[in-house]
């Protein structure tokens, strides 16, 4: 039988503020499996300016919606460890969405909605506020005040990525550890100040099981989820060297101060005079080098490291991060990459580049 | 399969009304069981109107296949059922071309935003030439029934037992359908908000068959056939209102929220896999306005479903963890997400908006939430005065009981905040909400000269 479970916090409080460090834990049961793509978190959050209906103005980012409230994701289970571990989660997510949608597929799509995505600032700005509208229209009047959105977002993490059930035995205990963002950065708009503030309340773990009938057949079932990495970019010619070791299938990387980069919604910010970027993978028995000397075959490589649709996608020349999909899983305690960027002028500070690792995990 | 062997047949209607449509297949013939039916359609009294989602195939509210006189299978209420269905469709594939020629379904989801005065209104008139880019004028009802906009549909989308027969042996069956139309003049999913026509004519279908000229190819074979018949029961979750004197008030201090809980018996000891659930506010302003008017002379009111959680029991087990059960709007999109894949759902499907909503705003506990619960299991098709909300969620078990626990609160709104007498009015009055639940039941059948064992 297929059940709908939700677990709480285990350090249950009536609301959660920003900063907030919240643990959950979770096991999915005797005999039962977790169902594939079905772990979700939901709750309510309600967004203001100094106490009051949020500034005009003020949203949270458009394709990073509810996801934007939460930081960093560390998640475990006891079966295996470390699943994953990734800081900077709204980045992810904005760039895993950039890659795969069209403004167009958050305007009427019933998953874009639930995560509080929204195709323009005007709509978003909106549904954050409700805002002050005197009707004439019979028993409808709409009052200005703070309120609450409810939220269901499918956090892009490696337990919703199994193409099959995965049965308990293979987790155990499952603890997801959660940071909460700070209001800088969760919202952008010319408003946003020290008063900007959200609380979340009800907040849960969904997911859902069904009955563990067949024999465990022990092959590993393969998920994949993310790490992340933070470097600098600073001069015309930089080269970063990606160490973590893991089993890799692909590297994304965005550059940019956060809060800046979700104030102009955009995923990475623009390397202006880009001229090259070399990818070097030294493998131990044949080294390879990947030269992209263009934006386009950049763009191209980026969206396709992000799991992108190449003629679905939100990407522009001014809006793209680097990336490579390396076609299988590469070790990356064996074997070394180096990524060599050349731009025609510094950029006038260094730049933050997040790198992403795309990771497989077998469990 | 247009082979030599396969004449195709153009079967017209024995009988026909406004209520009512009867085809009888032919006899002593083998035939496919992808049965078709065409010009689904209507031409309209004045102007122009557009369908909602699910297009012209709302215009079919009861379907049944008989068997001479024995019922294979139906499907109650199936203009709702192929607005569920149809919702999976992108607005893309609803308004294409190729879709009007050659697909199962029209309409598309109209941007269901109200016309009235509000933040969004403008800005949402920007988005809808996104939406529905020609869709107007590819969808569009007409007063001719040359240009008026027609469907057609394969007759599996309802009966999954076409689906899996492959062949029809009507030596031994005698085949009849009968359709029963939408009579309402303002057909609950049938036309966009925006000036519904006052009346319809229905356009005169016909069924495509295509009959084997040599049955001996082809012999269908006396095995039990497994299907899933779509099972459609209503339930009655009638509440008294609480009042809210005004704007600005806390509704949930006023208001508590009742539950009432139903025993389905349609699905007992029956193997259900999907359950659709329909909330059906069928009472919303139109019977709210007569009291209104009544009791406050000038003033206006209206009332407002908020709070609504549910909770499904299988044989005694809940189904959702805890009490309350699927309790938030998002959380009732996403099991309809989760089970359908993402949806088309309008922008802001999850905010309260239009007439018969309140918003009080404020320091109201889940203002949102409790002010928007027509957003109640999402995704919607709104007509003159009511919103269709729907979730979904899959069991995929022999169910022996099956409980149904609803909780909500029906508030009611009056624009002078006065208290009596509306309060006492409202309050002595049981409004009938009900709810649609359409099941996957799992059916086995075998087809005998004698007639069709189910």
């Amino acid at each position: 039988m297929t059940s709908y479970e939700s677990v709480y916090p285990t350090s249950a409080k009536s609301s959660y503020v920003p900063g907030d460090l919240i643990n959950i834990k979770f096991h999915v049961g005797i005999g039962k499996k977790l169902k594939k793509n079905s772990l979700r978190i939901s709750g309510k959050v309600q967004a203001s300016t100094a106490g009051v209906v949020l500034a005009a103005g003020t949203d949270i980012g458009l394709s990073i919606g509810a996801h934007g409230l939460i930081k960093n994701f560390i998640v475990k289970c006891s079966a295996v460890g470390e699943l994953e571990n990734i800081l900077e989660y709204p980045r992810l997510v904005n760039m895993k969405y950039e890659c795969t949608k069209v403004p167009n597929d958050l305007l009427s799509q019933s998953d874009c909605i639930t995560e509080l995505l929204a195709p323009d600032r005007y709509l978003y700005n909106g549904m954050l506020r409700i805002g002050s509208v005197p009707s004439t229209s019979f028993g409808s009047v709409l009052t200005a005040g703070l309120c609450w959105n409810s939220f269901s977002i499918k956090p892009v993490i490696s337990l919703n990525t199994s193409a099959v059930d995965i049965p308990s035995n293979r987790l155990g205990y499952v603890e997801i550890q959660l940071c909460l963002s700070q209001p800088i950065d969760a919202f952008c708009g010319a408003n946003v100040d020290g008063t900007t503030t959200f609380i979340i309340t009800d907040l849960r773990i969904d997911y859902i099981t069904v009955e563990d009938t067949e024999k465990d057949d022990k092959s590993p079932i393969i998920l994949t989820g993310y790490n992340m990495d933070e470097m600098q970019l600073s001069s015309t010619n930089t080269t970063l060297v990606p160490i973590q070791p893991c089993l890799a299938q692909g590297l994304s990387i965005t550059f940019g101060n956060i809060p800046a980069l979700i104030q102009n919604n955009c995923l990475s910010v623009p390397l202006n005079d880009l001229q090259q970027v070399i990818w070097n993978i030294n493998t131990v028995i044949n080294p390879i080098e990947f030269v992209l000397d263009n934006v386009e075959d950049v763009m191209i490589n980026y969206i396709k490291s992000m799991g992108g649709n190449l003629q679905h996608n939100n990407v522009s020349d001014t809006n793209y991060g680097i990336g490579l999909h390396f076609g299988s899983a590469l070790d990356m305690a064996q074997n070394t990459i180096s990524i060599q960027i050349n731009l025609q002028n510094a950029p006038a500070n260094p730049l933050r580049a997040l790198v992403f690792y795309n990771k497989v995990l077998a469990i | 399969m247009y082979t030599q062997f396969v004449q195709t047949n153009m079967v017209f209607p024995v009988y026909m009304d406004t209520h009512k449509c009867e085809f009888k297949l032919p006899n002593e013939v083998i035939e496919l069981s992808r049965l078709r039916l065409f010009n689904i359609g209507a031409t309209v009294n004045v102007g122009n109107a557009s369908y909602t989602t699910g297009g012209a195939l709302n215009l079919i509210r009861n379907i049944q296949l008989y068997n001479d006189s024995q019922l294979i299978s139906q499907v109650r209420y199936s203009d709702i059922w192929n607005y569920i269905q149809n919702l999976k469709n992108r607005n893309t594939t609803n308004i294409s071309r190729n879709q009007l020629l050659y697909g199962d379904n029209m309409g598309w989801i109209y941007n269901q935003w109200p016309t009235e005065v509000n933040v969004f209104a403008n800005i949402v008139a920007q988005h809808q030439n996104r939406l529905s880019p020609w869709g107007a004028n590819a969808h569009q009802l007409t007063t001719d029934p040359k240009t008026t906009s027609l469907a057609n549909v394969f007759l599996s989308h309802y009966f999954d037992f076409l689906n899996q027969a492959g062949t029809l042996d009507c030596t031994k069956l005698n085949l009849r359908l009968v359709i029963e139309w939408t009579t309402q003049p303002f057909a609950e999913l049938l036309f966009n908000p925006a000036g519904g026509p006052a009346s319809f004519t229905i356009i005169k279908p016909y069924l495509l068959c295509e009959v084997l000229s040599d049955p001996k190819e082809v012999k269908p074979e006396d095995v039990p056939l497994l299907w899933k018949e779509i099972v459609c029961t209503v339930v009655n979750v009638p509440v008294y209102p609480g009042y809210n004197p005004g704007a600005g008030s806390p509704v949930a201090n006023l208001v508590q929220a009742q539950q009432v809980s139903v025993m389905l018996d349609s699905f007992r000891n029956q193997t259900i896999g999907k359950i659709y659930i329909v909330n059906t506010p069928s009472g919303t302003t139109v019977d709210g306005t007569p009291v209104a008017n009544t009791l406050t002379g000038t003033n206006t009111c209206s009332y407002q479903m908020w709070g609504e959680t549910l909770q499904l029991l299988v044989d005694g087990k809940k189904t959702f963890t805890g009490q309350n059960g699927l309790d938030l709007p998002a959380r009732k999109t996403a099991t309809l997400t989760d089970v359908l894949g993402t949806c088309n759902v309008f922008y802001g499907g999850n905010l309260p908006l239009s007439a018969g909503t309140w918003v009080t705003g404020g320091n109201v506990i889940g203002a949102l939430d409790a002010n928007a619960q027509n957003a109640l299991y999402s995704g919607f098709a709104q007509n003159q005065t009511n919103y269709h909300s729907i979730g979904c969620f899959e069991l995929n078990k022999f169910c022996e009981r099956l409980q149904l626990d609803v909780s909500r609160g029906i508030g009611v709104y009056e624009t002078d905040g006065a208290v009596p007498p509306m309060v006492n009015a409202w309050s002595s009055q049981l409004l009938p909400y009900s709810i649609l639940l359409f099941a996957e039941v799992y059916k086995s059948c075998k087809i005998l000269k004698s007639g069709v064992i189910v």
